[in-house]
């Protein structure tokens, strides 16, 4: 991964938490699941989207890597591992779900709405609007196969040989998922920059800028 | 020159009921200009929506019922406070509806940051409510259910789904859950009534545990406090597995226990207890730091 | 059709430019003058890059504490959990390569250890420094936290001072709860390091422990995060 974004600073190596883990030392597996948890939640928040499946998805992932620790050699870093299984845990969940048959090598509309080639059609800039808050509302917004590759190489850093291993597509399929994925955030971006569904009844717009409140 | 009295008493009557009148509109109108900004609107939704709804402060009560429509009622406490409604998607049945409270003016005092909701929501709705300060009150909602609140008081009743509830400050109150339950308190205390749930977790830290009603049997109950006391009041009919702990405190039971696995009595010690009433169906973990466990019955 | 008369529309640098936009959005070759001649290209440029930029410094979040309550159960329950080593284990370590020999080994240690509490005087004191038996520096120091556990303090201390900053600007009834709430998770820890001076080898004040800071991180970061909502 090219973007690998650090664990909590400062904690102890790895390499010695899991070998007392490995010896059944409880401080050792606390010490994982706090050295990791942030990024494992996260990954699981973004790809569903929902908190009671972040959750469970995140017990899960570290229960399995819990049973598989006396396994781990070091061929690996430890928190590769444990982010890829962590991956295959929710693409699993999400393919349990039937929410993405994710088969990125189907038509090219099959993720939703055509998207639009005309790139250079609107030249409105989306100043200030990509924000926490609207970034995770625009991304639950997406297909789940766009949602997923977005997330995995834009958020998570993975490549796309990467990506198209764990998905099972093809590199080009997942660069041309990737392209969609954000042009359909701009088109979002757009649309609630320009046009705000939400309108109180008193007629009032709400204030400029309240994707930052 | 009767006439001219008469007409300059006319005259002089309608100038003291013009000001009269004019006396009368301004309170009027000062009274009008000051109430509250109410709305109250329906949208159509399909049968399992997913309603989120994130508050400043104020109460929020909702109430799932069998249409599948979201009907809302919201009164903000000033003009400077307002709510976006999203919805999506754009045309048909919603399937997710949002709203947002937002502060137009950011010199807003708090206490004019205040916006109440009501909301009658599709029983099967997947509900997510975040409100910082006030009452959050949820009633017969199926879909899974959030709320998280910094200060306020949290009461949900008849949930059906995963139930997951955060609260820094302020007590949860759970009555009669069906599905999963989790709540989380810091100050708060945490009180579960009848729950029908095979899976229940709640910890605080300073606030009190009051679980009333019966286990179900091959449930899962799992109670922690640090310093508060835990009450656990349930019907002689109970049949569970205890496993209570505590470092400083006290373990007080009124059950006969029996140890696992033989007529043998129950493992005991100064803060602790482990051992088996009836035939042990439901497991009950119960720790707490410094304060007292109490297992008795109803 | 609709796609291919717009695409028809734009010019060839255009079409140049956005066919290699994922090459200028990895930040692999230079970004060629078309994206500053032309607007609509630039802005498209501008919005993917703000997007993408976005996507990479989209904050990390925590994991409600039941998420570790809930494992941790499971892992019990699973039998994941040996005794914790203790010093008696560390002590006895050696011991395991050969175990026919442990309890020959326990049983020397035993007399040892008997003939040492036994003997006049304080021997720890008399000792040299650094020359103390582990055994008693062990059981006498005050409990010590894990390296794991310090670096989690030290966490939780520098989110504390960054809370610091930013709690005058919190609103009054805010800053109030979020002060209660790190109050009683500071006397919990104190009470729970108290305990474990008393009680080194104490698992439930331990866990405890390990929850006042995990809760504190979380309140913490709750409170790094508040924004009114």
């Amino acid at each position: 991964m090219s973007a690998q974004k650090p664990a909590v600073p400062g904690v102890a190596p790895d390499t010695q938490l899991i070998a007392r883990a490995q010896r059944g030392d409880e401080e050792a597996f606390t010490a994982l699941f706090e050295a990791h948890k942030r990024r494992v939640y996260s990954l699981c928040l973004r790809m569903t989207g929902n908190v009671a499946e972040a959750e469970d998805l995140t017990q899960e992932a570290f229960l399995q890597l819990f049973r598989k620790i006396s396994t781990f050699r070091g061929e690996s870093a430890f928190s590769t591992w444990l982010h890829r299984l962590a991956v295959n845990v929710v693409l699993m969940h999400l393919r349990k779900k039937g929410l993405s048959q994710i088969s990125l090598d189907e038509t090219e509309n099959s993720q939703g709405d055509p998207i639009k080639r005309d790139y250079g059609g609107d030249d409105r800039r989306l100043v200030g609007s990509v924000d926490r808050i609207a970034l995770t509302r625009a991304i639950g917004e997406l297909p789940p196969g766009y949602r997923s590759v977005f997330i995995l190489h834009d958020v998570e850093g993975y490549e796309h040989n990467e990506i198209a291993e764990i998905m099972n597509c093809s590199v080009g399929n997942s660069k041309s998922q990737l392209h969609k994925a954000r042009l359909k955030l701009r088109e979002w971006f757009q649309q609630h920059q320009l046009q705000p569904r939400g309108k109180d009844s008193t007629g009032r717009t709400p204030p400029e800028g309240r994707e930052e409140q | 020159m009767s006439a001219e009295l008469s007409q300059s008493s006319g005259a002089r009557k309608r100038s003291v009921m013009r000001g009269v009148g004019m006396f009368l509109l301004i309170p009027a109108g000062l009274l009008i200009a000051a109430t509250p900004p109410q709305v109250e609107k329906n949208i159509e939704t399909t049968a399992t929506p997913r309603i989120s709804i994130s508050n400043l402060s104020g109460k929020v009560i909702v109430k799932g019922w069998d249409r599948s429509q979201v009907h809302v009622n919201y009164t903000s406490s000033s003009p400077q406070v307002t709510v976006d409604t999203e919805e999506f998607p754009p045309q048909g049945p919603v399937d997710k509806v949002h709203f947002t409270t937002y502060i137009i003016d950011h010199s807003t005092p708090g206490e004019a940051a205040t916006v109440d909701y009501t909301l009658q929501i599709p029983a099967g709705s997947n509900l997510e409510i975040r409100n910082p300060q006030g009452l959050v009150q949820v009633e017969s909602v199926q879909g899974d259910t959030s709320v998280e609140s910094l200060g306020g008081n949290i009461s949900v009743a008849d949930a059906g789904g995963h139930l997951a509830v955060r609260s820094v400050g302020g007590n949860i109150e759970i009555i009669r859950p069906s599905g999963r339950v989790e709540a989380y308190s810091i100050n708060g205390s945490l009180h579960f009534v009848d729950p029908a749930t095979s899976r229940l977790h709640g910890t605080t830290t300073s606030g009190n545990i009051v679980y009333e009603g019966d286990f179900v049997p091959g449930g899962d109950y799992i109670l922690s406090d640090y310093s508060g006391n835990m009450d656990i009041v349930c019907p002689p009919t109970a049949s569970f597995e205890l496993n209570a702990k505590t470092v400083r405190g006290k373990v007080n039971n009124t059950f006969p226990l029996v140890s696992r696995h033989s007529s043998a009595p129950p493992i005991s010690s100064a803060n602790s207890l482990f051992g088996t009433y009836s035939t042990g169906k439901a497991t009950l973990e119960l720790t707490s730091f410094s304060g007292t466990i109490h297992i008795r019955q109803k | 059709m609709i796609e291919d008369q717009h695409e028809e529309k734009l010019n060839p640098s255009c079409r140049e430019f956005q066919a290699s936009l994922e090459t200028y959005l990895e930040g692999e070759g230079g970004l060629p003058a078309h994206a500053g001649k032309c607007p609509a290209c630039g802005a498209l440029f501008a919005d993917l890059a703000l997007i993408r930029s976005a996507a990479e410094t989209w904050p990390l979040e925590s994991p409600a504490p039941r998420v570790w309550s809930n494992i941790r159960a499971r892992l019990e329950t699973e039998g994941f959990f040996r005794e914790k080593e203790g010093f008696w284990k560390r002590w006895m370590a050696p011991f395991r390569l050969f175990p026919s020999a442990a309890p020959i080994g326990a049983l020397v240690f035993l007399i040892v250890f008997a003939i040492f509490l036994l003997s006049p005087g304080d021997l720890y004191h008399q000792s040299k420094p650094g020359s103390a038996p582990a055994l008693v520096a062990t059981s006498v120091a005050p409990a010590t936290l894990t390296v794991v556990e310090a670096n989690l303090v030290r966490t939780v201390q520098e989110m504390e001072k960054s809370y610091k900053t930013r709690e005058a600007y919190l609103d009054p009834a805010a800053k109030q709860t979020y002060a209660r709430g790190l109050t009683s998770l500071d006397s919990s820890i104190r009470e729970c390091l108290a305990s474990l001076q008393a009680q080194p080898q104490n698992t439930l004040a331990r866990r405890y422990l390990m929850q006042a800071y995990s809760e504190k991180a979380d309140v913490l970061a709750s409170a790094l995060e508040y924004d009114g909502r």
